[in-house]
């Protein structure tokens, strides 16, 4: 092994674990080919060309390595379902509370109400009800619509020339649409319903 | 499952626009499987050594090119007899060539504006032929 090969070898350090495990080994080979061809070719300036070639190529692709491991789209995918699961279970008591409701006053049908109605009425959990449901409600409705535009909406923000540029990539993830449209849709209604209630004059 | 038009269309979409190392490798591919060596000289051949991949490069953008599906291992070596073992053979996947395509037509829609508006084209042109 020649002494650019290692030292080729000392500089891989500079490149993350996991990328060293996965490519390394190639991409010490592709050197030596590299190197056999720049000394069959052009001697000692053949050399000095390579070397130029990796050293600007280690410095921008093991920085680039290190700063943003991008994930494969596979797991991206993964994660956008994650956000909408945990969406859906954010959003299912507020659900359940507003169709009940709307099924009660609006069409007079107590199916989903009344289980409710006589859970509450045990003394006590009507006064722990009053005080949590507006934090597990809107507070859940509130995370579950941000994590889904999280996922729906991909921000990126860079420095071009000293001028910070940003850019916005929507993805079209029906789940998370749906969930991010349910969870604003009843986040008005009850926002709405909690301001008819407590300041409008009866 | 098999995926259908609109879907294969916004799966393609969402890969443009394509790093020049990225057009170079799946251009290196689409001849024959390649591994990582074959497709720097093919690069550089093809560029009359205008571009030249580093090994960072070329193997970074091939790791990103594998999670993305346009290219993938190939399990036969073209000679195993006249090979080293630890070569890996790359080639181009049907979402590949797709992307590929879709790439080339996006860039050559540039040239046409950019000759719409004279920019190219022309004898005495600055911009050198086959960029």
């Amino acid at each position: 092994m020649s002494r650019s090969e290692r030292a080729y070898g000392a500089l891989f350090l500079a490149y993350p674990e996991e990328f060293r495990r996965g490519y390394g080994p190639q991409m010490e080979q592709a050197f030596g080919d590299l190197y056999k061809e720049a000394r069959e070719r052009g001697g000692r300036s053949g050399i000095a060309r390579l070397w130029m070639l990796t050293i600007s190529d280690l410095a921008t692709t093991a920085g680039a390595q290190r700063i943003t491991p991008r994930a494969d789209r596979e797991e991206v995918a993964m994660y956008d379902r994650r956000l909408a699961v945990l969406g859906l279970v954010l959003l299912l008591s507020p659900l359940y509370f507003v169709t009940a409701s709307l099924l009660k006053y609006g069409l007079g049908i107590g199916l989903l109400f009344d289980p409710l109605e006589a859970f509450l009425s045990v003394a006590g959990r009507r006064v722990v009800f009053n005080v949590v449901s507006p934090f597990v409600f809107l507070g859940g409705l509130s995370l579950a619509l941000a994590l889904n535009i999280y996922a729906v909406t991909r921000w990126n923000v860079s420095r071009e020339d000293g001028t910070i540029v940003s850019t916005v990539r929507i993805k079209l993830g029906l789940w998370n649409i749906a969930v991010a449209a349910i969870s604003a849709l009843l986040l008005v209604t009850l926002v709405e319903y909690a301001f008819l209630e407590n300041f409008t004059h009866r | 499952m098999k995926k259908d038009g609109p879907e294969r269309e916004r799966e393609v979409r969402e890969l443009l626009p394509l790093t020049p190392a990225v057009l170079n490798i799946l251009l290196a591919l689409a001849e024959e499987e390649r591994h990582g060596y074959g497709i720097m000289r093919e690069v550089e051949g093809r560029t009359g050594g205008q571009t030249r991949l580093g090994p960072g490069t070329l193997y970074g953008s091939i790791k990103r090119m594998l999670a993305d599906g346009l290219i993938e291992e190939s399990a036969e070596r073209p000679d195993p007899a006249m090979d080293d073992q630890r070569r890996r053979y790359y080639r181009i996947t049907d979402l590949g060539r797709r992307v590929a395509g879709a790439e080339a037509e996006r860039l050559a829609g540039l040239v046409e504006t950019a000759r719409a508006r004279k920019l190219l084209g022309g004898r005495g042109s600055s911009v050198p032929e086959g960029v």
